[in-house]
């Protein structure tokens, strides 16, 4: 089947990237297939425009339509796919991953719209991996592993133990991380920095053994903290210190040398090299350390090295010549953990880390995110996945608009109450 | 401990590279092909020593070009980098010989300042590429356009004529071999050891595959790509010097046809023109066997056009070949894949009973 | 208004009146009517490719074959109409090099298409083989003299203007890249066939998945260039009233450089006709009119050069700026007080 045979049988796809066009306005993003459909040969903008605005109208929102589609934010490239898929007549819709980019808010609103979709007798088949949305807003389920089906139902005979059960194929306890009782000076102590309008006053301590969670919605100015605190973005004001000594991050190679490894949030593209092999992806932020006397790439060692994250992180593959995109989601995100844990940091900030892994990956790499900091190192969890920060935290700081707003123990937090710090304004 | 080279160590070095195996049969096919077209004057000795003076000038701007490709972009300039480093490089050794100086030591200093230049012109590239953020074909076919330009304002388009010692370069031999040749080894030596032992080549293949990604893992992307330009002039610089001391001149206009022979050595040998992949040896036996090729028509007293015609057939059918090839590894590939799977299955089945 | 300070087209519209009130102020005769009249015939081969390569480039690909197709298509057929002493019609030899040029651009789109190849280096090699074929077989003697019918149609003027030294004409071949300006932006802008082309060059992932006949649409880009080049060999021999099968080789360059200063983006999705226009007469004034402020002939290829670095360097340089920005996280007002969670 090609796409335009599925597309003529009433099957519109919103893929997880969205497949919009970037360099079109909205009005011909969302109506100029379904003017193909009609088989015209020649642009009706005025008929586009139409089309358009019925279509945003069928959801209830409002846009611009000559506002470029690459301009837009996230949830809004979403809503031009849904619609562009309304106008076509969709029969049965697919949506892939759709609330991967989305804050909470915005997942909301979504649900809203595939509600009343459903309410207009179109089917949706949500692919997801994130149990609260599906809880949320399916009726039936069907649950894949490994390419296969292990078991279908109606949503009513599901608990979360026995979805997480067919998920990942064994048990999984769920708990609280406690720092163990590890004596040691501040490792990491973060005075007051900024960046311009990202994010301003912010200030932390890291001890070694803690695993600290940094959470906020998409836009908080998470993501820019993080890079920041990997010398990829400069600093305006503040200080940072290691050690208890004051240190300045110019680039990435300061960082590294400092001993700080960051995880970034999109593996595909800021963490992989993905054609190139495994071994080459593990030590390509340590390529100097790896030199024969005479400045050659040591292949021996690397070779040795390898083979030992392979084994420490069960990473999935017969060796470490593989390409890396021969491997799973799961499997490549434990690989651009190797990765950084190669040049030994002692401070590691995990980016989002479990985004569309599976559950059973998420497991491993948030368990061996605890044992990192039960050897003594230092952990920085930036996330909005709420059940993963309290499974994986020892201490949670909440921002919002570019600063930190509060600071809790883990222990006093739960799913409901740290969900709503997070969405109240 | 000496390792011993074995069948096996073959059947593994030619399963883990099959273009560069392809390759290896191409280039055999081509000589095979010309001994028997014109068996009385290809396999000569005459011949072989002949060749070895004409391939080693477009062999290295190939691996200029290469370099380009490596990083996922191109490098148009190549050749009009290696007409203005000689035309500086021949000005100034006539005025030094005409001020009474050595011709061998002007040489020396000439040869340095062309290398120079070529440096300067391939940071230029570079920075162009890197800081300014232009595509690397429109950096590089502007950059052709200003130094192909000087080269013609310096000299009135002309041909600047040079000292008598410095055809050694070009013509002479060491121990009974083409200095041509020579260099073309060393420098095909050094950038082989390069690319694939040292951190420089590691950086390259890594920049020019994901640049974001590099940058995060802590690689200086921008300086990695103006070091590659910058090798990049250097080799360009050297095909220059070698092609001006073969024809004892130097001119803005020479090795006009010489981009597509580059182009084409490079594909053929591999260089994958979306960056992060290829090696040496690829582009070694690709100029070898366009060398063969054009030998033997030359012997046959083939029209020039005839030639520009075959380079262009052999460019297209060397992609569709790759295609074909690439398309083979991926099916087998796959079929290994889904037996693993199977046998995967097989094995939890077994256990769950 | 200020919408119209943002586009590309208003920067490369003042580096046009820039250059022409420079070079006008330095000599004044850059202003007279014979010398504009003269770069708008000179400008016309180079536009009828310019416009049709432009398709090329937003569809995401290249074309540096149709320099090679020109030539092929105007030495067949002024060869042929001399080998026969052509007198008939003077459209007949011109659709015939049309056609000419269509068929060789239908197998680079073919190529490029069929085994997912670089367009770059596939038209590079098609290049070669095209103009390879044509000389071998053919040869390299000029047509010294065109047949009757094309030699008239190339004396046709649409009119003169003379002053007290010089005349110049403007020919009725001008009309031909008037008209490929136009079926380009007709194409492009009310066709779906155009938005296609848009749409290909902006993410071609999404157009196949959306159902958009994505190998096709190239193809037809392809063809089209190809057609443009054809017609624009055919104009080039009526214009010079002789074919040397060696001529325009090597344009193919300055075009680029023209449809890029113009403002399209050389990785696709975006560019328009009246950008392309200016960017070729950027490149046209300076190739025809640096001689009126004292640059040499032997410096021209050197100033040209410094003109294209600069201009696609500008333009670089504004779209990496605008994609470094980082939208802010605070208001103002945030940035200054305390944000009560």
């Amino acid at each position: 089947m090609t796409p335009q045979q599925a597309i003529d049988e009433g099957i519109q796809i919103i893929y997880q990237d969205f497949s919009i066009f970037p360099n079109l306005t909205v009005a011909e993003n969302i109506a100029m297939p379904s003017e193909r459909m009609d088989g015209k040969k020649f642009v009706d903008w005025k008929s586009i425009r139409a089309k358009a605005q019925k279509a945003l109208d069928m959801v209830n929102v409002k846009m611009d339509l000559d506002a470029l589609v690459g301009d837009l934010p996230v949830a809004d490239k979403q809503l031009v796919a849904i619609c562009r898929a309304l106008l076509q007549d969709a029969k049965l819709l697919i949506m892939d991953e759709p609330t991967t980019a989305l804050t909470k808010k915005e997942v909301d609103a979504l649900f809203k719209v595939v509600r009343d979709l459903q309410a207009k007798g179109i089917t949706i088949i949500f692919v997801s991996h994130k149990l609260e949305e599906v809880f949320e807003i399916c009726e039936k389920l069907t649950i894949l592993r490994s390419g296969e089906k292990v078991i279908e139902g109606d949503m009513a005979d599901f608990d979360r133990e026995k979805f997480i059960y067919y998920m990942t194929g064994r048990k999984i306890k769920e708990s609280y991380y406690e720092k163990p009782n590890i004596a040691g000076d501040c490792l990491m102590k973060v005075d007051n920095i900024g960046i311009k309008t990202l994010f301003k006053g912010v200030s932390f301590e890291l001890y070694p053994g803690e695993i600290l969670g940094i959470t906020g919605l998409l836009g908080s100015g998470r993501s820019e903290l993080a890079r920041a605190l990997f010398g990829l973005e400069q600093l305006t004001e503040g200080k940072i210190y290691m050690d208890g000594k004051e240190v300045v991050l110019k680039s990435v190679t300061d960082a590294i040398d400092l001993g700080i490894g960051y995880v970034p949030e999109d593996r595909l593209t800021e963490g992989l090299f993905l054609p190139h092999t495994i071994s080459r992806n593990i030590i390509a932020p340590v390529i100097k350390r790896n030199l024969t006397k005479s400045g050659m790439i040591d292949n021996k060692k690397i070779e040795g090295s390898v083979d030992d994250w392979i084994d420490e992180l069960k990473i999935k593959t017969p060796s470490g010549k593989l390409p890396a995109q021969a491997l799973s989601g799961g499997n490549q995100q434990k690989v651009v953990i190797a990765k950084w844990l190669e040049p030994q940091p002692r401070v590691l900030i995990l980016n989002c880390p479990t985004v569309g892994v599976d559950i059973g990956s998420k497991t491993d790499i948030q368990a061996y995110a605890r044992k990192l900091a039960q050897n003594g190192m230092g952990v920085i969890v930036i996330s909005d996945d709420i059940p993963e920060v309290l499974q994986t935290c020892s201490r949670v700081l909440i921002m919002k608009k570019g600063r930190i707003v509060e600071e809790h123990p883990v222990t006093d937090l739960t799913e409901q109450s740290l969900a709503a710090k997070l969405s109240e304004s | 401990m000496a390792k011993k080279f074995n069948a096996n160590d073959l059947k593994k070095v030619m399963a883990d590279d099959a273009q560069l195996t392809r390759l290896f049969f191409i280039m055999l096919g081509s000589f095979i092909l010309m001994c028997i077209l014109v068996p009385d004057k290809f396999p000569t000795w005459n011949n072989m020593k002949s060749m070895m003076f004409q391939f080693p000038e477009i062999g290295i701007f190939a691996l200029a070009v290469s370099l380009g490709m490596l990083l996922g972009g191109i490098d148009l300039s190549v050749v009009s980098v290696g007409n203005i480093s000689t035309i500086i490089a021949a000005l100034l050794m006539n005025k030094l010989v005409e001020g009474g100086m050595n011709g061998g030591l002007a040489v020396v200093i000439g040869c340095v300042v062309a290398m120079v230049i070529g440096c300067i012109c391939g940071t230029f590239n570079g920075l162009l590429i890197a800081k300014l953020g232009i595509p690397a074909m429109i950096a590089t076919l502007g950059a052709m356009e200003v130094f192909a330009g000087l080269g013609v304002g310096l000299t009135d388009g002309a041909a600047i004529f040079t000292p008598e010692a410095y055809a050694f370069i070009g013509a002479g031999y060491i121990a009974g071999i083409p200095v041509p040749l020579i260099i073309f080894l060393v420098v095909m030596v050094i950038f082989t050891i390069f690319l694939q032992k040292k951190t420089f080549g590691m950086e390259l293949y890594l920049v020019g595959t994901n640049r974001k990604a590099a940058r995060f893992a802590g690689i200086s992307t921008d300086m990695t790509i103006i070091r590659t330009h910058m090798a990049g002039g250097l080799l360009a610089a050297i095909g220059g010097i070698i092609l001006s001391s073969r024809v004892t001149s130097a001119k803005a206009s020479y090795g006009s046809s010489y981009i597509l022979q580059c182009l084409l050595v490079a594909i053929l040998g591999g260089i994958n023109p979306n960056g992060g992949f290829g090696k040496v040896p690829g582009i070694v036996m690709a100029i070898l066997t366009l060398q063969f090729l054009s030998s033997g028509f030359n012997m046959m007293r083939a029209d020039s056009y005839f030639k520009t015609f075959i380079w262009g057939f052999v460019l297209i059918a060397a992609m569709i070949i790759n295609y074909y090839g690439d398309k083979a590894a991926e099916k087998k590939k796959r079929a290994a894949a889904a037996a693993k799977r199977a046998a995967e299955k097989a094995a939890a089945a077994a256990e769950n009973n | 208004m200020k919408k119209l300070f943002k586009t590309h087209e208003t920067y490369v519209a003042l580096t046009v009146i820039a250059l022409c009130l420079v070079i006008g102020i330095i000599n004044p005769v850059f202003f007279s009517a014979p010398n504009i009249v003269n770069l708008f015939r000179n400008a016309t081969v180079n536009g009828i490719m310019a416009f049709a390569l432009m398709m090329g480039i937003i569809i995401g690909g290249i074309d540096v074959a149709f320099p090679a197709v020109a030539v092929c298509s105007m030495y067949l057929t002024t060869k042929t109409l001399e080998s026969m002493g052509y007198d008939g019609p003077v459209f007949i030899p011109i659709l015939a090099a049309a056609l000419i040029g269509t068929l060789l651009g239908l197998i680079n789109g073919l190529i490029i298409t069929k085994f997912d190849l670089p367009a770059f280096i596939v038209t590079l090699g098609t290049s070669s083989l095209y103009h390879g074929l044509l000389v071998w077989l053919v040869g390299s003697k000029p047509v010294n003299r065109l047949e009757p019918p094309l030699e008239a149609f190339g004396k046709m003027e649409i009119f003169r203007v003379t002053n007290d030294t010089t005349s110049a004409a403007l020919p009725w071949t001008f009309v031909f890249m008037v008209a490929m300006a136009l079926v380009v932006w007709f194409i492009l802008n009310k066709t779906m066939l155009g938005r296609t082309i848009f749409a290909i060059g902006g993410d071609r992932t999404s157009a196949e998945r959306a159902g958009y006949p994505v190998k096709r649409t190239i193809v037809f880009t392809y063809t089209f260039i190809g057609m443009a080049g054809g017609l624009a060999g055919i104009i080039h021999a009526i214009q010079s009233q002789m074919c040397i099968p060696t001529d325009l080789m090597g344009c193919e360059m300055m075009i680029i450089a023209a449809v890029v200063l113009g403002g399209t983006t050389i990785s696709g999705g975006r560019g328009t006709v009246l950008g392309t226009c200016l960017g070729l007469a950027v490149i046209t004034i300076a190739k025809n009119s640096l001689i009126l402020v004292g640059i040499t002939a032997t410096w021209q290829r050197f100033v040209l050069g410094l003109i294209i670095v600069i201009g696609t360097a500008v333009s670089a340089y504004q779209a990496l700026r605008a994609s470094r920005k980082i939208a802010p996280v605070m208001t103002e007002e945030e940035e200054g007080g305390v944000v009560n969670g």
